[in-house]
């Protein structure tokens, strides 16, 4: 991945597929950001799991110190990006019990992922989507574009419009302990009755998706929704595409992935417009 | 079919704010280039539209409306009159912009009764404008006939249209240049004050083969209208004057794709569907699906372009960037709108040729201009706080800033009224 020298400013554009889709998916996405800042809190409160780092777009955060004191928890957050600075806001925050010790630099961040969560931080990275797809096994690599199953952990895919419950750089895109904590996670939130929300997060792994970045800009695309976002500045488009087999509701038709094509293109593969093509060229 | 997506609109007006697109993209014609093909190869036609909801879209959206497709006349007169009676009560006048095929002496009384300026897409006479195919080589040529018929109708009317033509293959290679200039010399005569040159930009690979002129012949073919204009009494091609505003910073009026055009909000273009929907642009539709405009505008593809090196499709370094800012994200290399337009050799070209024709004069274009870099420093500026804003009135804005030093406006060419 070549990088440019030169950054973009923060920012997010969200563009959805059609009024259905934004009706039926936005407050879907708003109970389940909810859903997963409540269960993290719980699930660490109640010793599920010894700390957790997780990403929280918005104005989300701010009942979030009033529920961890309640819990017994200690909570340390970081606004993203710099001070002063315009743009959408996100905290980084990391969770644990208050008994315990200051949460450290790598808190809630796996063993197997530290390495990576170094090295992007050294490099001064936004995103680490394209590494830890590199690292992926059984990815499929062809000029600049990753192809990957369903399956893997999507919590950094959309990281810009839902809470990310595992905000740190992944060893790979099927990181074996992130990917039991997800399990884990799923559990607790059908045991919290969340099971609805939980299923819809258990498919969104496996809903097709394209992670795309080019000079300093991502575009990623979903079947309902796409974002723009600022990211690490390349010379070219890099891809990551996620090849699922699930189907959201109002999922578009579209003739690129990851939306569904036609069968038939209506109009560029009919044969009245072939025969102009056809005729038109030898003329 | 419609050559372009609104935003460079022929018949100017203030009131002109939003497409209205009863039947979407409906058409009767299937031009092989049309830029909305993505859209019809997936979305079944439309055939229903709810006046109320789209009259209700149009006054949320403020500012009057043009008619729009696909082709618009393929609206039952009676559903017309409806539409061009409220656009006059509510914003004095109205617009369409269309193929022609379909005008007849029922439309051009409506046209009149309802003050409606008509944009009308063509490529040339006879067979220069058969890529604008309607599924017979003997149907394409008879509905050509017909809107040349429709042409001399709204001048005799006394409502000359505004025309757009596409350059490509079928019409703009050299041999083919001289009789698009008879035939222009003609447009010219009758009365026809305007006509926009657009480029081929299309995303199929068959019709792009066919059909595509390379950079050179672009260039050779726009400057061979250019100094056809010289010749012509009333005809003026708006790209070349809007090039001229913009070398001059007087460029207040210039359409869409010199204006920074955030392809999520596309705030030139606020399409109104069938149904109320609305809508973005149809240039930056590449993926056939009708996207829902996003909230808010930003302008991270000009900062992105400022920065990137040309190599590697940005305009890094470029000279003209104020003006050219890259162009129309919809005509971006590679249907990437993070990319600059593929058309970057031949605006170069006519920034060029407008600049040696200022420093004839005497005048100092921008592009030279020793404050040009301030300039870009403020596009900059604004754009990182999710604003735009003309040459002109940043050239405004730097003077009064440096009002003791009057640099400015000494070296000439630059008008800061
Ligand atoms: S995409 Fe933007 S600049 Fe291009 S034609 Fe549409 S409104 Fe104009
Ligand atoms: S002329 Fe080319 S390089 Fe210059 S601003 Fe326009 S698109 Fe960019
Ligand atoms: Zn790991």
């Amino acid at each position: 991945m070549n990088r440019l020298e030169f950054s973009i400013p923060p920012f997010l554009s969200v563009a959805w597929v059609s009024e259905e889709a934004l009706k039926h998916w936005q407050p879907i996405f708003k109970q389940l950001n909810q859903a997963l800042i409540d269960t993290t809190l719980s699930g660490v409160a109640q010793g599920v799991w010894n700390s957790r780092r997780i990403r929280i777009p918005g104005a989300a955060v701010m009942k979030l110190p009033e529920t961890a004191k309640a819990l017994g928890l200690a909570v340390r957050s970081t606004q993203t990006g710099l001070p002063g600075e315009k743009g959408p806001v996100f905290h980084d925050v990391v969770i644990q019990l208050r008994h315990t010790s200051q949460p450290g630099d790598t808190a809630g961040i796996p063993d197997c992922c530290v390495a990576r969560h170094n090295e992007m931080q050294g490099n001064a990275r936004q995103e680490s989507i394209w590494e830890s797809a590199e690292a992926t096994p059984g990815r499929k690599f062809d000029t600049d574009t990753i192809t990957l199953h369903g399956g893997y952990v999507h919590g950094a895919v959309w990281h810009k419009l839902l809470v990310n419950p595992f905000s740190y750089p992944l060893c790979h895109l099927y990181c074996p302990t992130t990917l039991r904590l997800t399990t884990e996670h799923l559990e607790w939130m059908r045991a919290e009755s969340h099971a609805g929300l939980a299923d819809i997060w258990a498919d969104m792994a496996h809903w097709p998706a394209e992670w795309n970045a080019s000079h300093g800009i991502c575009e990623m695309r979903t079947p309902v929704v796409k974002l723009a976002y600022e990211t690490d500045a390349t010379d070219r488009p890099f891809r990551v595409r996620f090849d699922g087999t699930a189907w959201p509701t109002h999922g578009a038709f579209g003739l690129d992935f990851p939306y569904r094509s036609p069968e038939r293109k209506r109009m560029t593969d009919s044969q009245s417009f072939k025969n102009g093509v056809d005729l038109l060229r030898n003329l | 079919m419609v050559t372009r997506a609104s935003g460079t609109r022929t018949f100017r007006s203030d009131t002109m704010g939003t497409e209205l697109r009863p039947l979407g993209v409906a058409c009767n014609i299937g031009c092989q280039y049309c830029y909305q093909h993505p859209q019809r190869d997936v979305e079944p036609p439309v055939k229903r539209y709810d006046m109320e909801a789209m009259k209700a879209a149009v006054r949320q959206e403020g500012g009057g409306f043009t008619l729009f497709g696909g082709e618009p006349l393929l609206v039952p007169l009676d559903d017309l009159e409806e539409l061009w009676a409220f656009g006059l009560k509510e914003y004095v006048r109205n617009g369409v912009q269309t193929n022609g095929t379909l005008i007849t002496p029922e439309h051009i009384e409506l046209f009149l009764k309802y003050k409606v300026g008509v944009g009308l897409s063509i490529d040339g006479p006879e067979d220069l404008n058969d890529i604008r195919w309607a599924g017979t080589l003997g149907k394409t040529r008879s509905l050509t006939q017909r809107t040349e018929d429709a042409i001399a109708m709204l001048v005799q009317a006394g409502i000359p249209p505004s025309i757009i033509t596409t350059l490509h293959r079928g019409n703009a290679t050299w041999d083919k240049l001289p009789r698009m200039a008879a035939w222009f010399r003609e447009l010219d005569a009758m009365g026809i004050r305007s006509a926009r040159l657009h480029l081929l930009e299309v995303e199929n690979d068959a019709v792009r083969v066919s059909y595509h002129l390379s950079p050179e012949e672009n260039v050779e073919a726009m400057l061979y209208f250019s100094a056809l204009e010289d010749e012509l009494a009333t005809l003026r091609f708006d790209v070349f004057q809007e090039i001229e505003q913009l070398m001059r910073a007087t460029d207040d009026k210039v359409s869409c794709v010199w204006n920074a055009c955030d392809p999520y909000t596309t705030s030139a273009v606020s399409g109104v569907e069938g149904n109320g929907q609305r809508s973005n642009c149809g240039r930056t539709n590449k993926e056939g699906i009708n996207f829902i405009k996003a909230r808010r505008v930003n302008y991270m593809r000009y900062i992105a372009l400022y920065h990137t090196p040309k190599s590697m499709g940005g305009c890094q370094g470029c000279r003209f960037f104020s003006m050219c800012k890259g162009h129309c994200p919809g005509t971006s290399i590679n249907g990437d709108w993070r990319n600059r337009t593929e058309h970057c050799a031949v605006w170069m070209a006519l920034f060029e040729r407008c600049e040696q024709m200022l420093q004839a004069r005497g005048e100092l274009p921008l592009s030279l201009h020793p404050a040009r870099e301030t300039f870009e420093q403020a596009l900059l500026d604004h754009w990182r706080k999710d604003r735009h804003t003309s040459l002109k009135h940043t050239l405004i804005r730097i003077a009064s800033q440096q009002s003791k030093s009057p640099d400015m406006r000494s070296k000439g060419g630059l008008d800061c009224e």
